[in-house]
């Protein structure tokens, strides 16, 4: 094997990313992935396993896990973290009631050291309902200002409206494309 | 039969301008989609049939073969796999849910569930769609197709239970067990306790059930396997032992189990199935998870010391060094480097300019700084140690896998280790680097190391600097290193080895422009643009010099610190470094045209190319020194002369060898620079004196000694580009020149003869020659015979009285000519021939006619003209044969391309002197262009090619004076329609050139010499010529009017050219064989049963073909024997004369012949006599088919003298002495 395979292997890896999208149940992990995808979001149920869909983003492929938020789903999670570049957390900013549910959860991911260096994008989705909590809240809310060991970002959006939702995943694979080498 | 024979035309330095052919996107896709129906319908479609099943295969290859050739670009299929697999995969469920294996499974009785009886057979057509998908997974990678395979809790039981129940030994279903394996792989990622999965679970039991104890027994079972079912279950079984629930109660079991088999079992597939098991294992699995079972699985990295039968296992041996890794990774924790982020941009393309585009993230809403997890407390584990022993070892295995993975492995363990111990490693490949190497005299002595530690450390380097574990702080001690690997080339007899250094050296470069930033770099730039520059443009391999050129590349990409980085990737890119001349000789003058560069590439040329043991790589180097020598003439003489001149008496040969070649041409290069200023021959003087003293100071053993002809050919090169560059020597010197150029010369070696003329060229061009120095060459003699047995040193020669000015001394060219004459000559003694000597002569007449050029009517008189036109028709004629093949071929070519000089040549020069009888009188153009249109037909390709292009270059070239055609000939206008002037006319290609010839044959002037190319290629050897050839002919008799119009060219005229070939080549079996298979043809064809009786003479056919049987020639007489059975159904009188000759061939002496006409008559006869049932037919063809031909021919006679009656032909009267 020569520099010439090693170096189109090492390109070809590159333009492929691994993205983790999780958070509590009826957030609306799936229907942002369905309207990232331009498919039609008004038959989703909940995730009762997992979905993995493939998209094309500014040139990169983007092989996306999404898997179920429902609590006995979630010890589960830990089966997909393998070799993750990028997690994308979703919140539903109308549901109050679970932001401690969601912060604990959120905590405990991050302990995850198969996770260490991985991008950490969270969506605070539903923004289009009423009552929705507006991300700096949020941020407050689930003391994101804590984490230093992963960059992150938060980006209030909408899954119904598809707002914001391009931006967040600009970010997501723009501050994965800009390491030097992938996570292995 | 003799071959058609090629002349060899050398083509090397070409073999390395490939270029992969790369798409942008899945061409086929719609092909490939408007095949997948058929194979999914086929499914529903019960009307089987054996037809459809063939098609159904064809369409299932089809699909294979299109989306095969992306096994290099996979990642383009991606926009269609979604499409590709899920409807392949929607079937399979349903057709696996039809079959309800599970049922079957649970209503059986446990033991016999995997009896043969009980197998589910799959239709043809399912495994066509399995194979299908294999190749998909094997193309794209199982990991990307599997994901668009279903995965629902519904999907684990009738999927396990399908695989149960497939024949595991069927050999045409190894792909759908593969596949399933896969599948399940990801079935079993579902989130669910796949105990409440399992319908055989009873909650009573432990925590073990069922189900999972069934299938981590049959993945094991499948993991012995000799296929791909093997992959298939680690993977399998890694994901299933992966999982925290299942990890729980079955990994220990399971790696307990593996441990044990690894050190007794000696079944290769089992091991290497458990290692690649373990491997994933290792590699999916969470740390906390798998610690606990390391000490389990510990021994099995001992594995060669229990089980040695492996130790020359290449695939054993690359897994140990894996799992080695892995464990390793287990033990550490991982870490985060937070420079990961810092050293510029991943994508190259945002580097080199478009950065405007920005995240539109509220910048407020982002946080990118991060804080490493440093907790150095962390006790490193002491296995660590043994791991990286390990990996170091397998740094220097002889198989490069190994290395490789070694090499990956020690990156990612250092990257997981504090920095003090990531830097033991890095000590420790210095010290692998350094291994066996020595000091002499002050140098750093590589000879004795081993090539392959070098390329395993050179990967780990690369692999430790990309992720930034080789500090700034090391840099200066590793690119010492770097350099020496670059240029990495160890002799070993008479090559060399390390091109696989060289390219891993590259890799570390690569890697450096990915780990610092530009300031850590600054101080090493120079060093390493330089190497790289060099290795780009003047390595002997082509994946190394573009390997080094995207090393460059990336360096400037993301640094910018190279100097006119830009210029020079733009200049030596990919493509352009992949052809090895372009880069040596064009390329590299780009590049040293910067200051920064241009001695570093001279240093490397005459130090390290100069010696290359490739001749051809001495050769370029010293061609380049040429083309540099323009960019710093100053430095050429002040170092690089002064360095080589020394060399040149050196006793390595190869040196020598180079060092001669590049004096010389860096001298010729200098005089080129120069021009007419003359100065420079004072101004250096002592310089000029030592070089001119350096054919001389060889000592004379070099030129006598075995292998001398290296050192004479250097020597004589050297001397071509002295003379060219009109060196100043003295006398003295030139004799000593002119000497070994004629050692040269009278070696056999026809391409050492080839310089030999190129020199001896510069020097009579520049420094003239006696006539008492002609006279000396030994062929300057009429008693040429007695000298012939040298023929192969005459050859020479030959060629050398070509290069002979004669216009500085006209008295010698008679002579000359007359000698050349002569040797252009067919010798009666067969042992005097020699075709090189002839074809030599021809190409001296075109080197003497255009060193002549204008003043040739001045030097040569009619007479000698006259001579050399006469001799060059012989040529043409020449077809003798050797071992070789049709070597007469060269003597053609060379002739023709003489014609296609001297012509136009003379035919201006008649026109600037109009008042003179022209030397080329019209009779003799039409004699040329016959000649040329006849060898343009011929069987030869690369003959028909030559002839070809002279032809119509002859036919379009125009007087000087603008207007008219030089060549005024009959038939012009026929000419330039069959050869159209902006056609590209394919003269190798029968199938387009005959059709396209055929309509010569209605040019009277040329009829006869078309004709004979014609029918000489269409009784030839070659398939396809035959084909073309002579189907073309047979159509255009057949069509040729039969009446006599004049003007039109009319079957009896054809005929009777026929009649003047055989005529002209009475006797000739070369034109003759052909002519009859021709005459066979138009017979059996009943083509020339069609000719008016009143304007033919089948009798004076007859006889031809009469003359021809007396031969003794078997090939011969069959084509005789096929025409006069033939003639028999011309008329009454031919076949009765046919039928003698063919009684009398019946007792031929040679049995073959017998046998043969008795066959061709019975045929005849039954086909031709319309009263087959009659007595005597009978009679006769019992007689013919019921005689023993091999009998004695007395026998025979009296059997065939029977014949005569019956045929109603009188006995002859046989002279006495043939009938005892
Ligand atoms: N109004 C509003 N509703 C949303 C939005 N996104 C998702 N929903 C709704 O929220 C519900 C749950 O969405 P899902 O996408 O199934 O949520 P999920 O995170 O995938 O849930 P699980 O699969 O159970 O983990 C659905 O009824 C969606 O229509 C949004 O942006 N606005
Ligand atoms: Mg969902």
């Amino acid at each position: 094997m020569g520099l010439l395979s090693i170096l189109r292997n090492i390109r070809q890896k590159e333009k492929e990313i691994r993205l983790l999208v999780l958070g509590l149940d009826n957030a609306g992990k799936t229907t942002i992935l369905k309207r990232l995808n331009g498919e039609d979001i008004n038959t989703i149920s909940p995730t009762l396993g997992f979905n993995i869909k493939t998209l094309e983003h500014n040139g990169f492929t983007l092989h996306v896990y999404d898997v179920g938020g429902q609590k006995s789903i979630r010890s589960y999670w830990r089966n997909y973290f393998e070799q993750t570049d990028g997690v994308i957390w979703v919140i539903d900013s109308a549901d109050r009631m679970r932001m401690e549910d969601c912060k604990r959860e959120l905590k405990a991911l991050l302990q995850e050291e198969r996770l260490a260096g991985a991008s950490l994008l969270l969506f605070a989705n539903k923004q289009d309902l009423p009552g929705a909590l507006a991300d700096k809240h949020i941020r407050e809310k689930l003391e994101l200002d804590s984490i230093v060991t992963h960059h992150w970002a938060i980006q209030a959006c909408s899954a119904v409206t598809g707002e914001n939702l391009l931006r967040g995943m600009d970010w997501v694979v723009e501050d994965i494309a800009s390491r030097i080498y992938s996570i292995e | 039969m003799q071959m058609e024979y090629e002349i060899l035309e050398k083509n090397e330095d070409f073999e390395d301008d490939t270029c992969v052919k790369s798409s942008s996107h899945f061409e086929q896709a719609s092909e490939f989609f408007s095949y997948l129906p058929i194979l999914l319908n086929s499914i529903d479609d019960n009307t089987d049939n054996g037809e459809k099943d063939v098609e159904q295969e064809r369409i299932l290859r089809k699909l294979i073969s299109l989306i095969d050739p992306y096994q290099e670009q996979p990642y383009l299929l991606d926009p269609h796999l979604e499409n590709m697999v899920k409807p392949i995969v929607d079937l399979f469920r349903i057709y696996i849910k039809s079959f309800n294996a599970q049922d079957l499974f649970f209503s059986r009785n446990s033991k016999d569930n995997l009896a043969k009886d009980n197998k589910i057979q799959m239709s043809n057509k399912i495994k066509r769609l399995f194979t299908l998908m294999y190749y998909l997974m094997k193309i794209r990678g199982y990991k990307t197709i599997v994901k668009f395979f279903s995965h629902e809790v519904s999907d684990l039981e009738p999927t396990y239970y399908f695989l149960v129940a497939l024949d595991s030994q069927d050999y045409t279903g190894w792909e759908a067990r593969y596949v399933l394996l896969i599948w399940l792989s990801l079935i079993c990622m579902i989130p669910f306790d796949l105990k409440t999965v399992d319908s055989l679970a009873d909650d009573t039991e432990g925590k073990k059930f069922p189900l999972m104890d069934h299938m981590i027994q049959l993945s094991k079972y499948y993991l012995k396997a000799t296929g791909k079912e093997r992959d298939g279950a680690a993977v399998l079984l890694s994901r299933l032992l992966t999982r925290r629930d299942i990890a729980e109660v079955y990994l220990a079991d399971y790696i307990q189990w593996a441990q044990g088999e690894v050190k007794d079992n000696k079944d290769v597939f089992t091991i290497t199935g458990i290692l690649t098991s373990l491997c994933a294992i290792y590699k999916l699995g969470q740390r906390q998870t798998l610690l606990p079972t390391l000490e389990i699985a510990w021994p099995c990295l001992s594995l060669l010391e229990d089980n040695k039968i492996f130790a020359n296992n290449t695939l054993v041996r690359k897994m140990l060094v894996k799992l080695a890794q892995r464990f390793g990774l287990c033990y550490l924790k991982p870490k985060v480097a937070a420079w990961r982020y810092k050293r510029g941009n991943r994508s190259l393309k945002d580097n080199l300019g478009d950065n405007s585009k920005t995240t539109s993230i509220d910048p407020l809403n982002i946080n990118q700084s991060l804080r490493e997890v440093v907790d150095d407390d962390d006790e490193i584990p002491h296995q660590i140690e043994e791991i990286i022993e390990i990996l170091l070892n397998g740094l220097r295995n002889k198989d490069t896998v190994v290395r490789w993975s070694a090499a990956k492995g020690l990156g990612r363990i250092a990257q997981r280790l504090p920095q003090e111990l990531a830097d033991d490693i890095i000590g420790s490949l210095f010290e692998l680097f350094s291994e066996n190497t020595y000091k002499h005299n002050d140098v750093l002595e590589l000879s004795a190391v081993s090539d392959h530690t070098w390329h395993g450390v050179c990967l780990a380097v690369a692999e430790l600097a990309r992720r930034g574990l080789l500090l700034p702080e090391r840099l200066s001690e590793v690119i010492p290193w770097v350099s020496k690997a670059l240029k990495f080339d160890l002799k070993r007899g008479t090559h060399s080895i390390g091109a696989h250094v060289r390219d891993a050296a590259c890799y570390v470069c690569w890697s450096f422009a990915r780990a610092y930033e530009p300031k850590v770099l600054a101080p090493h730039v120079a060093e390493l643009a330089n190497s790289l520059v060099v290795v780009s443009v003047f390595d002997r391999e082509v994946n190394v010099r573009r390997a080094s050129s995207a090393a460059f590349q990336e360096n400037v990409g993301r640094l910018g610190v190279f100097p006119h980085g830009i210029d020079i990737i733009t200049t030596a890119d990919y493509f352009t470094v992949g052809n090895r001349v372009n880069a040596f000789l064009e390329i590299s003058v780009k590049i040293a045209i910067f200051e920064e560069y241009k001695h570093h590439m001279i240093d490397h040329l005459r130090t390290i190319t100069i010696s290359n043991w490739d001749k051809r790589m001495r050769e370029l180097g010293a061609k380049a020194l040429h083309n540099l020598t323009r960019l710093d003439l100053d430095y050429m003489i002040n170092i690089v002369l002064p360095y080589l001149i020394p060399l040149a008496t050196s006793p390595d040969m190869d040196t020598r060898h180079g060092a001669l070649l590049a004096i010389g041409e860096i001298c010729l290069s200098w005089s080129l620079i120069k021009g007419n200023d003359k100065s420079w021959i004072e101004e250096h003087e002592p310089l000029i004196t030592r070089i001119s003293d350096i054919i001389e100071s060889l000592p004379d053993t070099l030129f006598t000694d075995f292998g001398s002809e290296v050192t004479v050919k250097a020597a004589v090169s050297h001397i071509a580009c002295l003379a060219k560059a009109n060196w100043p020597v003295t006398s003295e010197i030139m004799g000593n020149w002119k000497w070994v150029v004629r050692d040269l010369l009278t070696r056999k070696d026809e391409i050492g003869q080839e310089m030999a003329i190129d020199a001896l060229d510069a020097i009579i061009f520049h420094y003239g020659i006696e006539k008492k120095e002609i006279l000396k060459y030994p062929f300057i003699l009429f008693h040429i015979a007695s000298l012939l047995y040298l023929s192969k040193k005459i050859l020479g020669f030959v060629l050398a009285l070509g290069v002979i000015r004669y216009d500085k001394i006209p008295e010698c060219l008679e002579l000359c000519v007359d000698s050349l004459i002569l040797s252009s000559k067919l010798q009666e003694t067969k042992m005097w021939n020699d075709p090189e000597t002839r074809r030599n002569a021809f190409t001296s007449f075109t080197v003497i006619s255009k060193n002549l050029g204008e003043s040739f009517k001045t030097f040569c008189s009619k007479s000698i003209f006259d001579k050399m036109i006469e001799a060059a028709f012989i040529g043409l004629e020449d077809y003798s044969v050797d071992l070789r093949g049709d070597i007469g071929s060269w003597i053609r070519k060379a002739s023709m391309m003489y014609l296609g000089v001297i012509c136009p040549l003379m035919a201006r020069l008649d026109q600037k002197d109009p008042k003179c009888k022209p030397w080329l009188s019209d009779e003799l153009i039409k004699k040329v262009f016959g000649e040329l249109l006849k060898q343009s037909v011929e069987r030869i390709d690369k003959i028909r090619t030559c002839a070809g292009n002279i032809l119509t270059e002859l036919l379009y070239a125009k007087s000087d004076d603008g207007g008219n055609w030089l060549f005024d000939i009959t038939g012009r206008e026929v000419l330039q329609s069959i050869l159209p002037k902006d056609e590209e006319i394919h003269w190798i290609s029968p199938l387009e050139l005959y059709p396209r010839m055929i309509k010569l044959l209605a040019l009277p002037e040329y009829r006869l010499e078309a004709l004979t190319g014609f029918v000489i290629a269409a009784g030839g050897l070659t398939e396809s010529l035959i084909r073309h050839s002579s189907s073309t002919l047979l159509e255009y008799a057949s069509e040729l009017p039969n009446t006599s119009t004049p003007g039109t060219f009319t079957l009896s005229e054809f005929a009777n050219t026929l009649l003047e070939i055989f005529r002209k080549y009475e006797r000739q079996d070369r034109v003759v064989i052909p002519l009859l298979e021709v005459l066979d043809l138009l017979l059996e064809t009943e083509t020339l049963q069609k000719i008016d009786p009143n304007s033919f003479s089948f009798e004076d056919l007859f006889e031809c073909v009469k003359k021809e049987a007396r031969t003794r020639e078997i090939r011969k007489l069959d084509c005789c024997t096929r025409v006069f059975c033939g003639m028999t159904t011309l008329n009454e009188k031919l076949r009765n004369r046919s039928l003698y000759q063919l009684l009398s061939l019946l007792v031929h002496s040679f049995p073959k012949v017998r046998r043969l006409t008795a066959d061709q008559l019975y045929l005849t006869l039954t086909a031709s006599i319309e009263d087959e049932e009659s007595e005597e037919m009978l009679q006769i063809e019992d007689i013919l088919t019921n005689t023993d031909w091999n009998n004695p021919v007395p026998q025979l006679k009296e059997i065939r003298n029977q014949l005569y009656p019956l045929l109603g032909l009188n006995l002859p009267v046989f002279r006495s002495s043939t009938t005892s």
